[in-house]
């Protein structure tokens, strides 16, 4: 239980605030095109589950939680760099 | 992992060995809520037949005459809804022989009422949820509203189902050999993981297809800020963008005129024909501020009869002038994600692919239900047989699956025994019959916490004597036995009857086959088949 919590905990937030800020950037990317959005949602939930899958297929689970936090920070400054991002926040 | 066994510094684990550890978490977790939502999701399937049954006045033969909005359907707004900001339509279609008015009541909420296209008058109230009001929506919200939690709850769920196939693929190596293997003689244990195995490959592109049409569904509500963001945060033109929705305030002055309807919706169909090739058909008209200067129509074709991708075209009037306000259509990624929405929902025509949609949803109950029996077999010879931690999993198991199905039971017997126009403590008719559901599910929790594995017994008696008093209270308030039924041409009513009869007997036979003295009868079980933890 001990080595399982954190990787539940990062797979489930972790996984979710990849996604969602990667359907956020790809929007910020593309203003006001609901095509360009729901392309990206599509790939969003299949790269959840893989997010999920190599979480727990990770032998070291901090290495996957530094890739995640990366990813995220790369993409929220995007976001918040670009007009339509900016415009959202 | 077992602490008092586990090594100083343990071993790394291999990938199936991680798999393991995911799958028997993520299943765990959440295959309670995974069984109820494949329940209602399979009952939903037949969601329209199901509401003839409990609606019996919706039992109305097919008919050809020509059903006109101006001539049917305003008149009964303007009588039923004169002060409603949004009138909502449906025609008649195959499986749903009336039409379906539906308003903002500014009192009491949603109304929803029928019309007979025959005689072009209102049937009386529905007086219940039914199928499409309370069993499809359980599927997807379990009811629960309050911030959207019963969606985010079918969302964390639905997540947690793709996780379980793809680690339960990778846990099972021999896919293919596995497959072909069930061994009913074989001890409780080894049949019940062959039934798992068998149950998810059998139906494995609907176990995969299905979870994650239903997150693309709902990616508005899973994912609100991040599909705004291309917006400037604004969920409206989000909703204009992807959906073609259109919104305009009232102006608080009367219209000066009203364009006929039936030729926008002649209008919109012409339209959708020469652009797609195909003859066309509007299946939902919305009238917002009617009466208003301000008012518009939006005539959507949502369930297209012969096509799977769904909701790809609207067209918005001016409801004084008729004039197009906006002409909108799917573009390609629409049109895939209204494909994938298209295949969870299944409404287009086609009965052959939906009793397999059946089939495959009650696999997916038989699958989720042998997972969550193999987990708890796994662990009887290994934790104290009445630990709070065992018991609490056993009744969650029981309550879980043989209890949501009597509570759908009672669900059916309510509709059949309260009178017309009952109430209750301020509860209608159909809240009751909802309060039935709810109180004889958690009464199976109940008794599966206090009778333990006799529960299993027990409640699969409860769920046959159930499905056969629907059956005969169906037969003593409508006189629609099966062959009155079939003879009238009522196949939703027969079928049904035949369903719950059918349903009668393998919950019979489950019931013999669960019987203490029978299951103390079989042999023990391998523990060297037990996952790891």
């Amino acid at each position: 239980m001990s080595h399982t919590l954190p990787r539940i905990l990062l797979a489930v937030f972790g996984g979710y605030a990849c996604a969602a800020v990667g359907v956020a950037a790809v929007g910020a990317a593309v203003p006001g095109s609901g095509e360009a959005m729901l392309l990206a949602v599509l790939l969003a939930f299949p790269l959840w589950v893989a997010l999920v899958i190599w979480v727990f297929a990770a032998r070291d689970v901090r290495r996957v939680a530094a890739v995640m936090a990366g990813v995220c920070a790369v993409s929220a400054l995007a976001i918040f760099a670009l007009p339509a991002g900016a415009g959202a926040g | 992992m077992d602490r008092s066994s586990a090594p100083l510094t343990p071993a790394p684990l291999s990938l199936r060995q991680s798999m393991t550890v995911l799958h028997t978490w993520a299943g765990v977790a959440v295959s309670a809520i995974l069984f109820a939502m494949f329940w209602m999701g399979t009952l939903s399937v037949f969601d329209r037949e199901i509401d003839r049954w409990m609606i019996p006045q919706t039992r109305l033969e097919a008919s050809d005459a020509p059903v006109s909005f101006d001539g049917h359907a305003l008149p009964a707004f303007r009588a039923a809804a004169p002060d409603a900001s949004m009138w909502y339509w449906q025609p008649p279609r195959e499986r749903q022989p009336f039409g379906t008015l539906g308003w903002n009541d500014p009192v009491q909420g949603w109304q929803t009422r029928h019309l007979d296209p025959a005689t072009g008058t209102l049937l009386p109230p529905p007086e219940s949820l039914a199928g499409t009001g309370f069993i499809f929506p359980f599927h997807f919200s379990f009811h629960a509203t309050w911030m959207d939690i019963g969606y985010w709850i079918a969302g964390f769920a639905a997540m947690a189902m793709l996780v379980l196939i793809v680690s339960g693929l990778i846990i099972h190596r021999k896919l293919f050999a596995e497959f072909f293997v069930f061994r009913p003689q074989k001890h409780a244990r080894r049949s019940t993981l062959d039934l798992h195995n068998m149950t998810s490959l059998v139906a494995l592109p609907f176990h995969v297809i299905l979870p994650l049409s239903g997150l693309y569904i709902f990616f508005g509500i899973y994912l609100p800020w991040s599909a705004a963001v291309p917006f400037g945060g604004d969920a409206e033109a989000m909703d204009a963008a992807v959906y073609g929705s259109f919104n305009r305030p009232a102006l608080s002055s009367p219209a000066p005129a009203q364009a006929s309807i039936d030729a926008m919706i002649a209008d919109a169909e012409a339209r959708w024909s020469a652009r797609h090739g195909i003859a066309a058909r509007a299946d939902v008209v919305m009238v917002q501020h009617p009466g208003d200067a301000a008012g518009f129509v939006t005539v959507r074709r949502v369930f297209p009869s012969r096509q799977v991708t769904m909701d790809a075209d609207v067209i918005t009037y001016d409801l004084a002038s008729g004039a197009v306000l906006k002409d909108w259509s799917a573009g390609p990624v629409r049109r895939a994600h209204g494909w994938l929405s298209g295949l969870h929902f299944i409404q287009f025509d086609h009965w052959p692919l939906r009793w397999l949609y059946f089939l495959a949803g009650l696999s997916g109950c038989a699958m989720i239900a042998t997972g969550l029996l193999f987990w708890l077999r796994a662990r009887e010879g290994r934790h104290t047989p009445g630990s709070a931690r065992f018991r609490t999993m056993e009744a969650l198991t029981i309550g879980g699956v043989t209890g949501i199905i009597a509570a759908t039971g009672a669900f059916l017997v309510a509709n059949r025994l309260l009178p017309e126009g009952a109430a209750l403590w301020g509860e209608s008719r159909a809240g009751l019959e909802v309060w039935a559901f709810w109180l004889v599910w958690l009464a199976t929790f109940l008794h599966a916490a206090v009778r333990r594995a006799a529960a299993w017994a027990e409640q699969c008696a409860a769920i046959a004597l159930l499905a056969m008093a629907a059956v005969l209270l169906n037969a003593a308030t409508t006189g629609d036995h099966v062959l009155a039924a079939a003879t009238r041409g009522q196949w939703a009513v027969a079928g049904m009857d035949l369903m719950l009869l059918a349903a009668a007997g393998v919950a019979g036979w489950a019931m013999l086959r669960l019987r203490p003295a029978r299951v103390a009868e079989a042999p023990l079980p391998d523990p060297a088949l037990a996952p790891a933890e």
